[in-house]
């Protein structure tokens, strides 16, 4: 593979996962041990029922917190394992409980600490989103990584609402299997983002102009908006070829006193809860259709894709889920 | 007959009418493989219908008139599968004239039968008309120029004659109408299935002397 910055990628084999891992059984069962069984998985933001639970390739994971402590299962079936419950900042991470393997510092890094600092904004949270996808959930990971699909799948929502020169504002981070992207603003969404702060004052964990978008392997991502909202999304495995896209907005004001500032600021969470749906059900037929072509090109060893200066985090996850499957020479 | 595997045989997917204008496609799907026909700039192609870039379907709809350009990132393809239209390409990819052909999308078997248009998925085997024998062949083509015109529905009755050929099932009553319903493939959705109802070439036919 050429590593010059500005050129495209055409992987070898053995440097991008094969095909058949985005639909076969095998692999399903295999991420399920491997990946889901061991990993770090965002859980989520505790709320007042101080439950959590989640449902990932089959697996069931169950938190609770009793004052400080938080304990819970990770269910298969019959059997039952302990987790490892940690927590950055407001975000809580689980693993099945094992010997050894990165602690959740190790496996947040380089971001634990922006993400802790992110999650103070974890604030005034609207109800959690789940959005059925019939696709894969690396075709979803690969999507939210795409850094460059702006103009041609989110024409009038995303596009307009990021800086015209965004090509020259984007800056991507990369340390190996997680990542980080920010595109500045468009003037006129960074206008309504101020507005906004005028009416609600907004907690803000930066003054920034940023859309930040920071993902954490396998299958977490952080959006932030403003330095004010955050949206955390977790991808859940549910088959081969299916996936629920989970997110959750948190508005975070400081103003939710009176009854009308109650009422704009549930107004504001709906209408951003709106768009941001309206976003996602834009990649939903891509995700889709990338399900429906790739076993329709699995026979020939010379398609192998191409990924662009833009696209270079895909690649980087794919290779971090051939190292976490150990498949790796 | 036809035992072998689907990618190995041939399938009915449109009338060549449907494929008459620039940027006319249709689509199908053969086991795992999508499949496109279209025109574009007056030839009609085929190929594989999924991107090179990262694997999406280009044409989702099973008809249609549109460019043959992928909706994820926008790449457009030539008559030669070859991408022609890169957004980003100078900034992104800065893939060359020899780079971008060694990413042309991957070619389908393509043939005619009178108007009836057939697909394959394995570029190399037997012609049309050799998997469907000589004889057949000419009956289809025959019935096919004989009845160019696309009409109102037909349901066939009992006592038309009915003719299999490949996927397709074609219902008629001599010189009157010809109903022909195209089956969608192995491991295609329902949607790629088509039924047409065709008539003679003038309505004056039907009228009597
Ligand atoms: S997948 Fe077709 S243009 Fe990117
Ligand atoms: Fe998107």
């Amino acid at each position: 593979m050429s590593a010059h910055p500005a050129r495209s990628v055409i992987p070898e084999t053995g440097a991008f996962l094969p095909h058949s891992h985005f639909w076969t059984e095998e692999a399903f069962a295999q991420e399920r041990e491997r990946v889901f069984g061991r990993c770090w998985l965002y859980m989520g933001v505790f709320d007042d029922t101080n439950l959590l639970t989640a449902e990932m390739a089959g697996l069931r994971f169950e938190l609770h917190r009793r004052g400080e402590a938080m304990e819970g299962v990770c269910r298969d079936g019959e059997r039952v394992r302990p987790l490892q419950i940690d927590r950055c900042g407001a975000l809580v991470f689980a693993r099945v409980a094992q010997e050894g393997g990165p602690t959740l510092a190790q496996h947040l890094a380089p971001y634990g600490e922006r993400l802790a600092m992110m999650s103070a904004n974890c604030l005034n949270p609207q109800p959690p989103v789940g959005i059925a996808f019939q696709a894969n959930w690396k075709a979803m990971v690969e999507n939210t990584m795409d850094d460059f699909h702006g103009s041609t799948v989110h024409p009038d929502t995303i596009h307009p609402a990021v800086h015209p020169d965004w090509q020259n504002h984007l800056v991507t981070e990369r340390h190996g299997a997680n990542s980080d992207s920010r595109w500045l603003l468009a003037d006129g969404t960074a206008g309504w983002w101020a507005k906004l702060d005028a009416k609600l004052r907004m907690r803000r964990f930066a003054l920034e102009s940023f859309y930040r978008h920071t993902f954490i392997f396998p299958n977490f991502y952080l959006a932030t908006f403003y330095g004010a909202t955050v949206i955390p999304h977790r991808v859940d495995p549910v088959a081969s070829d299916a996936s629920i896209l989970r997110w959750q907005l948190f508005l975070p004001t400081t103003r939710l006193e009176t009854a009308r500032e109650q009422a704009f600021h549930r107004s504001t969470a709906a209408y951003l809860i709106e768009s941001a749906s309206t976003v996602i059900a834009e990649d939903r037929p891509v995700c889709e259709a990338v399900q429906q072509g790739r076993p329709g090109i699995a026979d020939l060893p010379h398609i192998t894709g191409i990924y662009g200066r833009r696209e270079r985090r895909i690649l980087d996850f794919h290779q971090a889920m051939l190292r976490q499957l150990g498949e790796m020479a | 007959m036809q035992n072998g595997a689907p990618e190995n045989r041939w399938f009915h997917l449109c009338m060549a009418d449907d494929l008459a204008s620039p940027n006319a496609f249709a689509t199908t799907r053969v086991g795992a493989v999508p499949l496109v026909a279209q025109n574009i700039k007056g030839r009609v192609v085929a190929f594989r219908n999924v991107c090179t870039h990262r694997f999406a379907v280009i044409h989702g709809e099973p008809a249609g008139c549109g460019p043959l350009r992928c909706p994820y990132h926008g790449w457009s393809f030539d008559a030669d599968g070859v991408p022609v239209g890169l957004p980003f390409n100078p900034t992104d990819f800065q893939l060359e004239a020899g780079e971008r052909r060694r990413l042309a999308l991957h070619p389908a078997s393509l043939a005619q039968c009178g108007r009836l248009v057939f697909v394959r998925v394995a570029a190399d085997g037997p012609s049309l008309e050799e998997e469907l024998g000589a004889a057949l062949f000419a009956r289809l083509a025959a019935l096919s120029d004989a009845f160019p015109r696309h009409g109102e529905t037909a349901e066939p009755a009992e006592d038309w004659e009915t003719i299999e050929a490949a996927n397709l099932r074609l219902h008629l009553a001599p010189d009157r109408v010809l109903v022909l319903h195209s089956a969608s493939p192995p491991g295609a959705d329902q949607r790629f299935s088509r039924t047409v109802t065709l008539h003679p070439a003038t309505a004056d036919a039907e009228l009597p002397a």
